[in-house]
């Protein structure tokens, strides 16, 4: 049997388990905090785009604003605007654009033009402090519970 | 002098290779980041071998050390993220690399840690530091919903290149000190 090359030491197995240890206490922490998202925000370099309504009101009856969020960048200027149904996605080529759809209090980013297609990839969101992320563009989508907006909306937003 | 050029040059190309071959592999898990680091193979091995080094076989021999491993980082970082993504990406892989360097620097004058320990310090910091550029990018804290999971997968991947590392080493140096 030929000697390896590799020792674990114990010092390794210990910082391994602190680590796996401080994720699970950093994860215990999110869960404790869990709830469900009230609204979700489009985040464009710090700046609140658009705030969504993601359940519909329990004491005055008010609609979630269900539907899809279609986010462009021309230039400098960002607008967002609202369809009820999926809109056809023929900009052209100098329009940068994101899709948001927001169904049942899930928020997916349904489509973009960016050029990892991360954001795409990424899972819907719905509880409070998820958010997806599209770098390139520099649009977040964040989900806001309760708790965050009792206590004044932008607290998460530093700037 | 032009021998050790042609050996980093050597290793710098194992790393693009297999920054390539990771930009190939599909891997997602809905959470963005989570990444296998292969190109941190090499810049671990070479953080381990030469003068200092602390694998006992390859201590002393070849190329290697902190100065041609932090050059390596640095240049592979540039060039792949110009070959296979973007600008974007190289400055979250250059926030990553510097936490996950310094972590591993810190971790290896501890002298309590093998190749492996050094190695999952890398991965779980290299995470950490791509964090916090997307918080400082994004100007929100909320990514800090994903700590958990890429402390986990940081530490889950830097073992197994800890140990890859540890175990090509001795014959990469071999091959490069053409012994």
């Amino acid at each position: 049997m030929k000697k390896r090359a590799v020792t674990v030491k114990k010092a390794d197995l210990i910082l391994i388990a602190v680590c796996f240890l401080a994720a699970a206490f950093v994860a215990a922490l999110g869960l404790l905090h869990r709830e469900k998202g009230t609204v979700a925000q489009l985040v464009y370099d710090g700046i609140v785009l658009r705030t969504i309504a993601l359940h519909a009101g329990q004491e005055e009856p008010s609609a979630a604003d269900d539907g899809y969020y279609l986010i462009t960048y021309r230039d400098d200027v960002t607008a967002v605007e609202y369809c009820a149904d999926m809109p056809a996605l023929d900009l052209p080529e100098y329009i940068d654009y994101n899709l948001v759809s927001v169904r049942d209090g899930q928020v997916t980013m349904c489509a973009a033009d960016c050029r990892d297609q991360i954001c795409v990839r990424h899972k819907s969101v719905s509880l409070a402090g998820e958010s997806i992320i599209c770098l390139p563009h520099g649009l977040v989508v964040e989900i806001i519970g309760e708790r965050q907006a009792a206590d004044g909306a932008p607290d998460g937003v530093t700037r | 002098m032009t021998k050790r050029l042609a050996q980093l040059g050597l290793y710098l190309a194992l790393a693009l290779i297999l920054a390539y071959a990771e930009s190939l592999i599909p891997f997602s898990f809905g959470i963005p980041g989570i990444k296998l680091g292969l190109p941190n193979l090499v810049v671990v091995m070479l953080l381990h071998g030469g003068k200092g080094g602390l694998m006992p076989r390859t201590a002393g021999r070849g190329v290697g050390g902190v100065r041609d491993a932090l050059c390596i980082n640095l240049l592979r970082i540039v060039i792949s993220g110009f070959l296979f993504s973007g600008l974007y990406t190289i400055l979250y892989s250059l926030a990553g690399a510097v936490c996950s360097f310094a972590a591993m620097l810190i971790g290896r004058r501890f002298r309590k840690f093998s190749v492996v320990g050094v190695s999952v310090l890398g991965g779980v910091f290299h995470n950490v530091g791509q964090l916090a550029a997307a918080v400082l990018v994004t100007q929100t804290v909320y990514v800090g919903y994903y700590l958990p999971a890429l402390i986990a997968a940081g530490a889950v991947t830097g073992a197994v290149l800890g140990i890859a590392a540890g175990e090509l080493a001795p014959y990469l140096m071999r091959l490069t000190d053409g012994r």
